[in-house]
Order: C-alpha cells, then sequence, then structure tokens
C-alpha cells in the first residue's frame, strides 16, 4: 500500500503493461512516470519520466487472513468484490 | 507485493493481443495505434517495422514507446522488461465500493481468505488479495484526505 501524493497532486497508478523481474512496472497516468518497487525501499521508486527518482512511500498494512483481521477490527468495512468479479 | 503470480495474469492477457510472449524482447505491432506514433520526444523518426528502438527506448504491443533509458541508473536494463501487453491491458480499480459489517455480502468469522487491511485516517479496511491482484493488480483509493494506491 503506498501513497499517490506527490509534490500536493494526486497521482492515479495503474500497470503499465510491462514486468521487470517478475514485478508490475506501474506507471502514473498524469505524468506516464514508470514506478517500481525496489525490494528493500520503502516505497516505489520513480525509475523514468518527470517523477524519476522521486519515492511514493509505503504505508503501514498487514497481509493476514479474514478472519484474523475481522477478529481484531470488527469494525472494519470491506471491498466489494467488483461486479465482474461476482458469481 | 506485486509478484509471481500475476505473471500468470499475464500469461492469459497476452493470448489476445499477440502471438508469442516478450522474452526481453522489444515488440512491434504492425497495428500500431496512430496517436501512439511519434509520441515521445526521444523519438525523431518513424517507426518501421520491428527493430530496437536504441539505446534505452522500447515498444509495446499496442505501439506505445517508453524510454527506460534513466532505469539503467537502478540496474534495469531495457531488454529486462517483458510482456508489453499496454498501459490499458489491466485496469485500476477506482475508489472500489465498501462494505459495512452490516451490509449484505460482508464475509462472515469462518472465512479465511487472504486481505490487505490497513487502518489509515480513521478508516480500516481489508481489502482480499484475490480480487486485487489477480484482476486489476491494484486499487486507487482515498481515506479521508489521503490518496492511497493498494498494491502489493
Amino acid at each position: 500500500m503506498y501513497s499517490r501524493e506527490l509534490d500536493g497532486k494526486t497521482l492515479n497508478l495503474a500497470p503499465s503493461g510491462w514486468t521487470y523481474r517478475q514485478i508490475f512496472v506501474l506507471y502514473d497516468r498524469e505524468t506516464e512516470t514508470l514506478w517500481y518497487p525496489f525490494p528493500g525501499t520503502k516505497g516505489l521508486t520513480g525509475i523514468s519520466g518527470p517523477h524519476r527518482d522521486r519515492l511514493l512511500p509505503e504505508l503501514r498494512s498487514q497481509k493476514t487472513r479474514w478472519n484474523k483481521w475481522h477478529r481484531e477490527h470488527p469494525e472494519t468495512r470491506f471491498m466489494l468484490y467488483p461486479e465482474l468479479l461476482r458469481f | 507485493m506485486i509478484t509471481a503470480l500475476a505473471i500468470v495474469l499475464l500469461s492469459c492477457f497476452a493470448g489476445f493481443f499477440a502471438s508469442g510472449c516478450g522474452g526481453g524482447e522489444t515488440i512491434y505491432t504492425p497495428s500500431t495505434p496512430s496517436h501512439y506514433r511519434g509520441d515521445n520526444q526521444n523519438q525523431g523518426s518513424e517507426i518501421t517495422g520491428q527493430q530496437p528502438l536504441g539505446s534505452g527506448t522500447i515498444i509495446d504491443r499496442t505501439g506505445k514507446i517508453w524510454d527506460v533509458a534513466h532505469a539503467r541508473k537502478y540496474g534495469l536494463e531495457p531488454s529486462g522488461y517483458q510482456y508489453g501487453l499496454g498501459p490499458f491491458a489491466i485496469r485500476p480499480l477506482m475508489n472500489p465500493e465498501m462494505l459495512s459489517p452490516e451490509d449484505p455480502g460482508y464475509p462472515g468469522d469462518f472465512a479465511t481468505f487472504m486481505v490487505l487491511g490497513t487502518t489509515l485516517n480513521g478508516f480500516t479496511r481489508a481489502y482480499p488479495t484475490w480480487t486485487v491482484l489477480s484482476s486489476f493488480e491494484i486499487a486507487n483509493e482515498k481515506f479521508g484526505d489521503a490518496h492511497v494506491a493498494v498494491a502489493f
């Protein structure tokens, strides 16, 4: 989970369609800067484009199982499956 | 993490777009949309057929040109980019709808699927990883005033 704010502006991130070392290369639709999650860095690094060498910082999150998360956060909201994925 | 499982998805998508996968290749697709031609400031000439595009430039299956020369600074060589499905092949989620505990369809305590959970700006949310990871790869979200990208 990453911030998508830079210099007071909001970026909309999307997959660029490229992968590198089996990791998705993201891009922002506003500037077409390419963003890459280098292991060991705490965020997405701009690797080319207007925001090259900038960092979109990683935010605290937890990858866990739903039942555990829900027990610890009974008030949590849950992302509705998008229409195309509903059975 | 945006990891190897995603590659499986990409492999599926690739079948829809062109023959063969671009393992380390730069690929030219003859049906290049005209609005992509020449949109790179570093390209001074027309692209004709499959060819290396010169130092630090790659072209995806839609014909879009990407200048990745600067990425060499980080050890990412142009020859290492793969698939090149184009920037609209996988659409991201935009402010996905959220369910509250009282809503129909809210998962019960018995469910054990993986989620990415976070609390930010007083909002606590969980994102099922298989949904975002397998189909959209990323969700653009807001937590109050904070704009966030949900990815792995």
